[in-house]
């Protein structure tokens, strides 16, 4: 007698099913249309919807029932099941069709040859939506994939030079709300706040945000004490944080009848700010990682962001991961891509060239691959009418650099690291700064950074 | 109890009819208004079915009408993250306090007009919640 063993079938995987979704799409896109729309749930499962309101996709509900089975053996765990009703979405079986067909989060997958997905998340979609109106005051995030890297220091030498040297009117705001730390940098011992920005958002939520003081959510920094730029601080929570994680953990969702995500929160509150106090300079401390804050604050915020890496393997597969999530919404990337500038920081005292030509070359790379434009796919894009009317106007602008263009994004802007960083503390000890110390470290990003606020 | 699809079937019939009767005559309207209240109750009780299919509660809500379901049930779905999610404009405050369902042994009512209005807006928030619902979670009970 001979036993018969099947090996058992590997489960087919999270990015293998959306994979197959897309060529099962394509397959079939006589009877899908030539621009499929899956949406993927929170847990990855995958449905096709169809509006089957419109003439010719009436005759087309015959095939479904056979669709669906083959959809669900291709797509195993990640198929919401095999019958007709399990895996397509239909237009007459909703309230409101349109909230799936023009849901404003649909895009086309890169390389899906028309097919479109919406994705279905309980967080982290907030990034990929259109950017809030263009604020009148200017704005600058400080970001860093990793901690630890001096990006809250940098931010603080920078708010000081700004309003020292340049007169203006500096508002600092952490946003490291899981993580706070810039405000205690600025606002050491009893000079913090009452309240903080989180405290603001859960305010905001019940309709009383703008009922608060800004006196009591902000204070001005000793760090500069001259006229007429000041810097004032929005800590993340005030002097006595309350009950903070409770706070924390209310305010990454909509608001009914307000703000619709986290994202519209934080902008509103931001605005807010910015109106009672009429900064001419934002800084935001946004925190590390990847995260919603950071990536609405790169992405929607108007801010001319610092994205601040170390030389590490681990800095640049992170920034990988980074860059190539806000690559998968192209239309978007065009919005902020100019806004987006390297810093090298804490670059080591020794062999500082080779290590910035290292760091340079490996986001040359990235940038190229997921910011920059290919200029063969713009001349290719030029409408062939506009050959016999050719103008300068009619070429697309380009966005690219090459890879030692100084005034490229990917080319970093520098932070030199020295031994009395470990000690350093912009609001202690103020009299032992040695200026030429200050500027050896940090003159060449004032500088910069400078220039590219102040720009805007 | 009835079934999750049997409840969203009603709901959205609920809501068409009193649509119906809300555009077509002057005298629809307190009749609109009272499917309105079952278009919402239908659609709410279907929300705490997908609640009820993850969390394994009963949920059991027969024999209460959307003046009291509203208090009682929405405080409760918003504490479950996916419908925390799909609730945000659904209001906290009751649009449906005004509403019995003995209103249906009334004579004529005037000044129907913002009622209607109200009640409407509310069960087209629900019914949309219904939607989202759905979407983010594709494992709806049948």
């Amino acid at each position: 007698m001979t036993l018969i063993s099947s090996a058992p079938r590997e489960p087919v995987l999270f990015d293998a099913a959306l994979q197959r979704a897309i060529m099962f799409a394509q397959a079939h896109s006589k009877v899908l249309g030539k621009e499929p729309l899956l949406v993927r749930d929170i847990y990855g499962r995958i449905s096709i919807a169809i509006d089957d309101r419109e003439p010719a996709h009436k005759e087309i509900r015959v095939h479904l029932p056979v669709l669906a089975a083959k959809f669900h053996a291709q797509l195993g765990a990640y198929s919401p099941g095999e019958s007709e009703s399990d895996v397509f979405l239909l237009a007459s079986e909703r309230f409101c069709p349109e909230d799936l067909f023009k849901a404003p989060d649909i895009f086309s997958i890169p390389d899906g040859d028309g097919v479109r997905l919406l994705e279905q998340q309980l967080i982290g979609k907030d990034w990929q939506r259109e950017a809030f109106p263009k604020p009148t005051c200017k704005r600058a995030a400080f970001y860093g994939v990793k901690g630890g890297v001096g990006r809250s220091t940098a931010l603080a030498m920078l708010a000081k030079h700004l309003a020292e040297k340049h007169d203006q009117r500096v508002l600092v705001l952490d946003l490291d709300l899981e993580s706070p730390g810039i405000s205690s940098m600025l606002l050491p011992g009893s000079g913090t706040t009452y309240l903080g920005l989180v405290d603001y958002l859960v305010e905001q939520a019940v309709g009383q945000g703008d009922q608060l003081s800004v006196r009591r959510l902000s204070a001005q920094s000793p760090l500069f004490s001259g006229a007429p730029g000041w810097i004032k601080v929005v800590p993340a929570h005030g002097a006595d944080a309350g009950d903070y994680l409770s706070k924390l953990s209310r305010i990454y969702q909509g608001v009914p009848s307000g703000p619709s995500d986290f994202a519209a929160r934080l902008n509103q509150a931001i605005s807010w700010f910015e109106t009672q106090l009429q900064p001419d300079v934002v800084l935001l401390d946004s925190r590390a990682g990847l995260h919603d804050i950071a990536a609405v604050t790169i992405t929607r915020l108007h801010a001319q962001t610092f994205l601040f890496a170390g030389g590490t393997p681990q800095t640049l597969a992170a920034y990988k991961l980074l860059f190539a999530g806000l690559h998968r919404h192209p239309n978007r990337v065009r919005d902020y891509r100019a806004d987006l500038q390297l810093v090298a920081s804490l670059v080591p005292e020794t062999n500082r060239t080779p290590y910035l030509q290292k760091l340079k070359t490996g986001f040359y790379d990235l940038f190229a691959d997921n910011f920059y434009d290919d200029e063969s796919e713009l001349l290719q894009a030029e409408p062939s009418s506009s050959v016999t009317q050719f103008s300068s106007q009619s070429i697309p602008e380009s966005f690219n650099y090459s890879q030692d263009d100084p005034d490229a994004p990917h080319n970093p802007i520098p932070i030199n690291w020295y031994r009395w960083f470990l000690d350093f503390d912009p609001m202690g000890n103020r009299e032992a700064w040695q200026q030429s110390e200050i500027d050896a470290a940090f003159g060449t990003f004032l500088t910069s950074a400078t220039s590219l606020v102040l720009k805007q | 109890m009835s079934s999750y699809k049997g409840l969203k079937e009603a709901a959205l019939r609920h809501f068409k009819d009193a649509a119906h009767l809300d555009s077509g005559r002057p005298d629809g309207e307190q009749s609109a208004d009272h499917l309105l209240g079952f278009a919402a109750e239908c659609a709410l009780k279907a929300l705490v079915c997908l609640h009820a299919a993850k969390s394994g509660s009963s949920g059991t809500t027969a024999a209460i009408h959307i003046n009291e379901l509203w208090q009682q049930q929405l405080s409760l779905l918003r504490q479950a993250p996916s419908l925390s999610a799909v609730l945000q404009n659904v209001p906290f405050g009751n649009p449906f306090s005004d509403w019995h369902v003995n209103q249906r042994y009334n004579g004529n009512r005037p000044n129907m007009t913002e009622p209607v209005k109200k009640h409407r807006k509310a069960a087209e928030q629900l019914l949309r919640a219904l939607d989202a619902a759905e979407l983010l979670n594709r494992k709806a009970p049948q």
